[in-house]
């Protein structure tokens, strides 16, 4: 009885230690296989990029107009894209004679943005349209005629530019930061967006240079260990 | 019907010391087994507020578990930091402690009283006193920072010796004659006719010894300067206030050793006789 209770203390024991022996053996791989996995992104200095596809038609400008001559046309945008569309920002435009067949001849130009007010849909914009571009014995456009706008409006340049989908609820990145082991850790970092795009936004925030994590396996939280996938 | 009444009262009050020593066991073992919010919220008061004491979880959850033994391998290091310290001191200080016992029992030579009432009175010495002069052998040998400084001063103790005597007198002389007689060598008769006397006694000593050891703190925090290390038991005090939920499934995971030894020799040990 002595002896049987002593081996099961000893097995009992062997097992214990074996377990804990695996355990610690394993670590690394464990760790290696709960952990988060995160893919990264570096934030950088840049402008965002938006662009603009709507129809318009050409209109006479008002009385008080100074340029009684020149052609203009308006277009809605977004409350959001305000940053954009600033004043004097150029705008690519094509435009669209309807001719006898009602076929449309498209010509190449610009146009400048001469007004912006806020409607209870956005902000209507006007603007002036310039350096048409005539091909072969095509007529100028004039009132009435339709004005295809196709452009890419860039912001001013931004301290950082990152990824929408790293920001999460709209106020703070999760950067990625290295101890002395090596090892990785997230840390919640506040940030301010200044204005966005469809996929980017700019940001004002105070790490400068770290990995912003992009996507996660798992959810993660302030100070968790994460492994940075390649 | 009265001294009935008085033996019921008896068990009563055993059963409920039984109960309070036991209680901090009980608590740990019922915390381990709570979610870390749980332990959260019940540790997490105001300063007119004691902590929320309970020992049901509201909710059972292995998390402290997994969380030691999956997530954070960093306490299994400790644990076998721990190990590490513990098993040579206690081998070590159960060897001299035997031979130097014998030495003094059994074995006749000059002074060996007035040597034996030296051994005593650093028996009575605090700890404390020896530190300092033993962090500078420590430190003139190197050994600063190294498990070396943890097991060489532990393993060399006065109380040992003096436990070991007591039952090393109770050993007849002539079993030791006779041996000698038949032509047993020294070794032969420590091993082999002593050391089966003394069982009880070098199991006492071993118990004694691996707990006091196990539960080191202040040696570990004046020798040693690398946290990768420390023993859990510094561990525990260290995680106890930022992480209290882990704290508990160390603990039960800390006890499973000094409890398999315990139950190891339990029978040697409570039929020990001085």
């Amino acid at each position: 009885m002595k002896s049987s209770i002593k081996s099961i203390i000893i097995t009992v024991s062997v097992v214990f230690l074996a377990i804990i022996a695996l355990l610690t053996y394993f670590s690394g791989t464990i760790d290696n296989y709960l952990l988060p996995h995160v893919k990264i992104t570096y934030g950088g200095e840049g402008t965002l990029k938006y662009s603009l596809y709507d129809m318009s038609v050409l209109e006479q400008p008002s009385a008080d107009s100074t340029h009684q001559d020149s052609l203009r046309f308006r277009f809605n945008c977004d409350k959001s894209l305000d940053v954009f569309v600033q004043m004097g920002s150029v705008v690519d435009c094509r435009a669209s004679v309807q001719t006898a067949e009602n076929e449309y001849v498209m010509r190449d130009g610009s146009a400048v943005i001469v007004g912006k007010r806020e409607t209870e849909n956005g902000i209507e914009c006007t603007a002036e349209l310039k350096d048409m571009e005539l091909k072969g014995n095509e007529s100028m456009p004039t009132y009435g005629d339709e004005i295809i706008i196709d452009s890419v409006f860039e912001t001013q340049r931004y301290g950082h530019i990152v990824m929408k989908s790293a920001i999460q609820n709209g106020s703070y990145v999760y950067v990625v930061i290295k101890d002395d082991a090596d090892k990785r850790y997230v840390a919640e970092v506040p940030v301010t967006i200044l204005a966005e795009s469809d996929f980017y936004a700019a940001v004002d925030m105070d790490s400068d240079m770290l990995p912003i994590v992009l996507t996660c396996s798992k959810e993660i939280h302030d100070g968790q260990r994460v492994i940075v996938d390649d | 019907m009265k001294k009935h009444l008085i033996r019921v009262g008896k068990y009563l009050l055993l059963a409920l010391i039984l109960l309070l020593f036991l209680l901090p066991v009980i608590y740990m073992l019922a915390n381990s087994v709570m979610s870390s919010s749980e332990i959260t919220d019940a540790y997490t008061t105001s300063s007119e507020h004691f902590a929320r004491f309970h020992l049901i979880p509201d909710n059972f959850s292995l998390e402290q578990y997994y969380q030691v033994f999956l997530r954070r391998p960093q306490f299994l290091n400790l644990f076998w930091n721990s190990l590490l310290i513990t098993v040579p001191i206690v081998a070590i200080q159960s060897l001299v402690s035997f031979f130097a016992a014998f030495a003094f029992t059994k074995l006749k030579f000059p002074l060996r009283d007035t040597l034996f009432f030296l051994f005593i009175i650093l028996l009575i010495l605090p700890s404390w006193v020896t530190m300092v002069p033993n962090y500078m052998m420590i430190q003139r040998l190197g050994l600063l920072d190294t498990i070396w400084a943890l097991i060489l001063p532990s393993s060399f103790t006065a109380f040992g010796v003096c436990l070991l005597r007591q039952y090393m007198r109770y050993v007849p002389d002539e079993t030791i004659e006779a041996a000698q007689l038949d032509g047993a060598s020294a070794f032969k008769i420590l091993f082999r006719i002593v050391l089966p006397q003394i069982k009880g006694g070098v199991a006492a000593l071993m118990i004694l010894t691996f707990i006091d050891n196990w539960n080191m703190v202040e040696q570990v925090i004046i020798y040693i300067s690398d946290e990768n290390k420390y023993p859990l038991s510094v561990a525990l005090s260290s995680y106890a206030s930022t992480d209290p939920g882990i704290i508990f499934a160390c603990g039960v995971i800390f006890m499973i050793p000094p409890l398999l030894l315990y139950l190891y020799h339990s029978k040697e040990f409570k039929n020990a006789k001085v």
